[in-house]
């Protein structure tokens, strides 16, 4: 069954950096923006890169192997050669705590 | 929620501390070579994700702490499959029995009849003084430092294994089962199977890998194991890899043959379990006239990555491969297959095929395939190709014209994909591995 975990805290990723996690089966990193905290699963959906490695410009995360771009709050690809958008998972902040639903 | 978040830690690494008391077992030959690859194992980096076959794994997954290793409890379910071959045995199935829990502590069943014929089944630990001239020559030959970090690892490491020599002349009839169980949560288990087939001699061997850590939350269970098989002359060997670790186990296994002329190799790698494994099979044909064959088949579930390679070596001419490996996947597993089949350039009228088929049984699972060939003379005959795709909805819709409801066609025809994978393995397997098929169908 789905329920949020702590995983983080907001100190742990300042605004404008992103950090990997892997708890479970899940792979995902965590990305603060301005807008707020999003988790997109760490995998380029062309070629499986670990997207953390890459870098995180505005609100796009940028692939290290080949480029292709997503966007952080819903997975959408924002430039090629990725064609599917990346797993997005749901999450919240908790007073200084960050939590992402997980199943 | 009881989750422990592990933070990514790209490149770092383990080192293997000079103290470790894996590198005091063993004769002074064998704790040299274990510093040796202590040392390389140390100092050759962390596989970078950019190289081919790291794609679409993370290194880190292998690398584990060293307060770990000698962690012996071990998981529940052991006992029944050791019933079932035990039974076997009896029946008369088996030429014999080799339970290893660990390598903590390996059991031999029934190997009477073999001693009998000179036909050596012992540890490895036994081996190296008994059998040390043998033991001396072969182990390390094939998987070592060289072959890549992880294997540096565990020839440093190993807890023990199993020796397998078969002189010149015999015949091991009935197949040898290996019955390897892996530790419980935060366990590594690492060993070693070196097996040395004389000539015109015939070995099959059951390889078996389970047990390991059931529970993701709790922990995650390490093997990593390493397999060294030698076909002299005209020899005949089976190797039949069975894994099916529990739901949280990580494995790493590296399997090298090399076979001399006129001999046979036929290599049936058959992976349903574990949470994550590596596993790396690969064949030298060594000598004019020699074969190989390999049928893989994999089937995942759940939230399981398999990352597979193949290889196969021709340094000789006149040598023959084929590698049929199959792959089916539900749910949200993933799976990755790398094959390389390489002909050197004095190997001339080698014939080498390859064949890689991927069944995607729902949307959210993932197969990634890279069939290789490297060919250094022009007087050969390959081939080589992949398929990833659905079940084709016409075959569905034929037979649930014909009154076959929807689940059971599916059924039918992921077992027709399998079938001629299954028809190679041993009898006392058949039933294992068709119900193994058959549970990972159920709801489809």
């Amino acid at each position: 069954m789905a329920e949020f975990g702590k995983v983080a805290s907001v100190k742990d990723v300042p605004e404008g950096s992103m950090k990997a996690f892997e708890i479970g089966y899940h792979r995902f990193v965590l990305c603060h923006i301005s807008s707020g905290i999003f988790a997109v699963a760490d995998e380029c959906s062309h070629d499986s890169a670990p997207i953390s490695d890459g870098e995180l410009r505005g609100e796009e995360i940028i692939c290290p192997r080949h480029g292709a771009r997503f966007n952080v709050k819903d997975g959408s690809v924002k430039a090629p050669p990725a064609l599917v958008p990346i797993d997005t998972y749901e999450t919240k902040v908790e007073g200084d705590d960050i939590y992402v639903l997980l199943d | 929620m009881n989750k422990t978040s592990t933070k990514s830690t790209p490149g770092s690494e383990y080192l293997i501390d000079e103290f470790a008391p894996a590198l005091k077992r063993g004769p002074q030959w064998l704790r040299k070579r274990r510093r040796v690859l202590r040392q390389e194992f140390n100092s050759t980096p962390l596989p970078h994700r950019g190289l081919h076959t790291w794609r679409y794994t993370n290194p880190n997954k292998f690398l584990i702490k060293h307060d770990t290793v000698l962690d012996t409890a071990f998981g529940n379910g052991y006992n029944a499959v050791e019933k079932v071959e035990l039974t076997h045995l009896e029946q008369g199935h088996l030429s014999g029995l080799v339970t290893d829990h660990g390598g903590q502590e390996i059991k031999f069943h029934g190997l009477e009849e073999l001693s009998e014929k000179g036909i050596v089944v012992t540890t490895l630990s036994e081996a190296v003084s008994r059998h040390q001239e043998i033991v001396e020559r072969y182990l390390y030959q094939l998987v070592n430092g060289k072959t890549g970090k992880f294997e540096a690892m565990n020839g440093a490491l190993f807890n023990d294994g199993i020796f397998i020599h078969v002189p010149n002349g015999q015949t091991v009839e009935k197949p040898l089962h290996l019955l390897h169980e892996a530790g419980r949560e935060n366990s590594a288990h690492f060993h070693r199977v070196l097996i040395v087939v004389g000539k015109n001699a015939e070995l099959t061997v059951i390889d078996e890998y389970g047990g390991g850590a059931s529970d993701i939350d709790q922990g995650v269970s390490y093997t990593n194991s390493a397999v060294e098989i030698f076909g002299s002359e005209e020899s005949r060997v089976r190797y039949v890899l069975l894994q099916r670790q529990a739901a949280a186990a990580h494995l790493y296994l590296t399997h090298r043959a090399r076979i001399e002329r006129g001999a046979t190799m036929l290599t049936i790698p058959l992976s349903f379990g574990a949470s994550t494994s590596k596993q790396n099979f690969g064949v030298t044909l060594n000598g004019e006239g020699a074969e190989s064959k390999m049928y893989g088949l994999l089937f995942g579930s759940g939230h399981q990555h398999f990352d597979n390679h193949t290889l196969h070596h021709h340094v000789a001419g006149r040598t023959t491969s084929n590698i049929d490996f199959k792959v089916a996947l539900r749910d949200r597993a993933v799976s990755a297959y790398t094959g390389l089949i390489r002909i050197e350039k004095g190997a001339k009228a080698c014939e080498a095929y390859q064949e890689n088929r991927n069944l995607l049984l729902n949307k959210g699972v993932k197969a990634e395939t890279i069939p290789e060939l490297e060919i250094l003379n022009e007087d050969v005959k390959c081939s080589h190709g992949a398929t990833i795709g659905p079940i084709d909805p016409l075959s569905v819709f034929y037979l649930t014209s014909r009154g076959i409801p929807q689940n059971e066609a599916v059924q039918m025809i992921v077992s027709g994909f399998a079938e001629s994978t299954l028809k190679q393995i041993p009898e006392n397997l058949k039933e294992r591995i068709t119900d193994s098929v058959a549970q990972r169908l159920e709801d489809i």
